[in-house]
């Protein structure tokens, strides 16, 4: 599990300081996804430098299962990709990732396979590892970041916008490996602006605005407390449907055409709404649960 | 900590434009030795190669954000500053013994073949020359990687021939002042902080170069002391955000 009590980090010389972090409490339960949401220069990147130990709070105390969160056992099980990746220009993809195989500890024997077997995962072509990391474009660098992220298929794993740059494919192979390591029982810290892909991966996200912790929310499971549900109904039926919604005890918002939202909606009023509507006879078009977390980011939204 | 030596070796003989610099530096500089049969002081300007080996040795992974992504791993922070230093020495035994060879090349084909007259290459002072010009890479790497865990991109080589300067100007002022303690105290730190063991006379077994050679461990391990205590304070952010 990550604690984080009381986190505060001032930067900067006196007479121009900028307080990044002010008195942050959380806890990341093993095996949750997290996301960190909130504006530019809110202090997400500073939270997940103080949790990688690149960066020591000025107060406050983080710990992962216990132990220092620079503590070498943990860097064994950690994976991570920055937002600006630093890479060696002149190292081919292929060394690189054989580079951070070994670092985290990794057989040398197996350090082709596991290059091979990492680069197909996130869709880099063979040819490719045999080339310049210099020569790679934003989106094959961004790939070949998430490539040595999940190296060894770490237990913990922070990652600091990973799909920025990347297109349609590059985002949904990344996702999958997100998926893949929530899957594998990670426990994974996930800075976006990417709200949509927050939301798929997330099981809680926390809002941070100058500093501080201001909003959490619960994405998935029955406590659930940010779920909208859309109800789409052929628009004719739409008063009946709203009707039987009602009927069912369940609170409706009308929309246009055939739209109808649940607001609140967690998987048993999803499952009861759906019910509801197959008793009453109602087709059901299209059901769609979203979070809406752009509505945290809108003045008085985080409130 | 092997790693991080190895992937200096790999991202300086991986560069065109270092491994170029190299070559040409190695040429002049076997042809120089190959021309007195290793018998003159070529070898002592190879250090010049460390310039492109292990300068910003350190202080380009922190610009670069390099650093955070190895720091993640397991491997502690001097650890990754003794893998740095110990890569450049790597790199630069590499570059010696390059040139050790291309001076057996030169002495034994190309210069006889343009009918040069040379002195016959004596192998125990190449040798000696090679190992002296290591060790005085030794002592300058440790220098550049302490100058480089605080100072930004290039300033530890700017740092240095400051210092270098700055000190010979100290003891030339305190000589034109009649100064003699401004001349002494510029003159000891010189010899404490850059000392100047004679190794080519040292390693032929004569040892009045010894006490040099005292001060130069020394100066090696509060260096790299120094550049760990340094190091590990350090804090690594690239924004606010």
């Amino acid at each position: 599990m990550i604690s984080v009590q009381n986190v505060s980090k001032t930067f900067g010389r006196l007479g121009r300081r900028t307080r990044a972090l002010d008195g942050v409490s959380l806890e990341v339960r093993r095996g949750e996804t997290l996301g960190l949401i909130g504006p530019n220069g809110a202090g997400k990147t500073t939270l997940l430098s103080c949790l990688l130990g690149f960066l020591r709070p000025d107060a406050g105390a983080l710990t992962v299962d216990g132990l220092p969160v620079d503590d070498l056992s943990v860097r064994a099980r950690t994976g991570y990709m920055p937002e600006r990746l630093g890479f060696d220009a002149d190292l081919t993809g292929a060394r690189f990732l054989a580079l951070h195989w070994r670092l985290g500890g990794g057989d040398r024997s197996r350090a082709d396979a596991a290059v091979a077997e990492a680069a197909d995962r996130v869709g880099l072509e063979r040819a490719a590892l045999s080339r310049r990391l210099k020569t790679y474009s934003r989106g094959m660098l961004q790939r070949i970041g998430v490539a040595q992220a999940t190296l060894r298929d770490p237990d913990l794993l922070f990652l600091d916008e990973p799909a920025s740059g990347a297109d349609p494919l590059g985002v949904a192979i990344i996702r999958d490996r997100i998926l893949d390591a929530k899957r594998r029982g990670a426990t994974i810290v996930l800075n976006s602006h990417q709200l949509p892909e927050v939301e798929r991966v997330c099981d809680r996200v926390v809002f941070i605005d100058h500093g501080k912790l201001t909003r959490e929310e619960t994405l998935t499971g029955s406590s659930a407390s940010r779920r909208r549900a859309l109800v789409r109904v052929p628009p004719e039926r739409a008063e009946a449907a709203r009707e039987a919604l009602a009927a069912a005890g369940l609170a409706v918002e009308a929309g246009d055409g055939g739209a109808l939202r649940l607001p609140a909606a967690d998987d048993a009023s999803i499952a009861a709404a759906v019910k509801a509507l197959a008793l009453a006879d109602v087709p059901v078009v299209e059901v769609r649960s979203s979070a809406d977390l752009e509505e945290l980011f809108r003045p008085g939204g985080a409130a | 900590m092997i790693e991080m030596a190895r992937r200096l070796v790999m991202q300086k003989f991986g560069s065109r434009a270092v491994v170029g610099l190299l070559c040409v530096l190695a040429a002049l500089l076997a042809f120089g030795a190959a021309s007195d049969g290793a018998r003159g002081r070529a070898f002592q300007t190879a250090s010049l190669a460390l310039i492109a080996l292990g300068a910003g040795v350190v202080s380009r992974d922190i610009s670069s954000g390099a650093v955070q992504m190895i720091l993640a791993r397991p491997l502690s922070r001097t650890g990754y500053l003794l893998g740095r230093w110990l890569g450049v020495l790597w790199a630069f035994a590499i570059f010696l013994a390059i040139t050790a060879v291309l001076v057996l090349l030169f002495s034994y084909a190309v210069l006889p073949a343009m009918h040069a007259s040379v002195a016959p290459l004596s192998l125990p002072s190449l040798l000696r020359g090679g190992a002296g010009a290591l060790l005085d890479g030794v002592l300058f790497s440790a220098t550049l990687l302490c100058l480089s865990t605080f100072l930004p991109g290039y300033g530890d080589l700017i740092a240095y021939f400051l210092i270098v300067v700055g000190l010979g100007s100290l003891q030339s002022m305190g000589g034109a002042l009649r100064q003699p303690s401004l001349e002494t105290a510029a003159r000891l730190v010189r010899e404490n902080l850059m000392p100047d063991p004679d190794w080519t006379e040292l390693l032929s077994g004569r040892w009045a170069s010894l006490e040099a050679a005292g001060r130069w461990a020394l100066a090696v391990t509060a260096l790299l002391l120094l550049a760990a205590l340094i190091f590990r304070r350090r804090q690594f952010a690239y924004g606010q955000d």
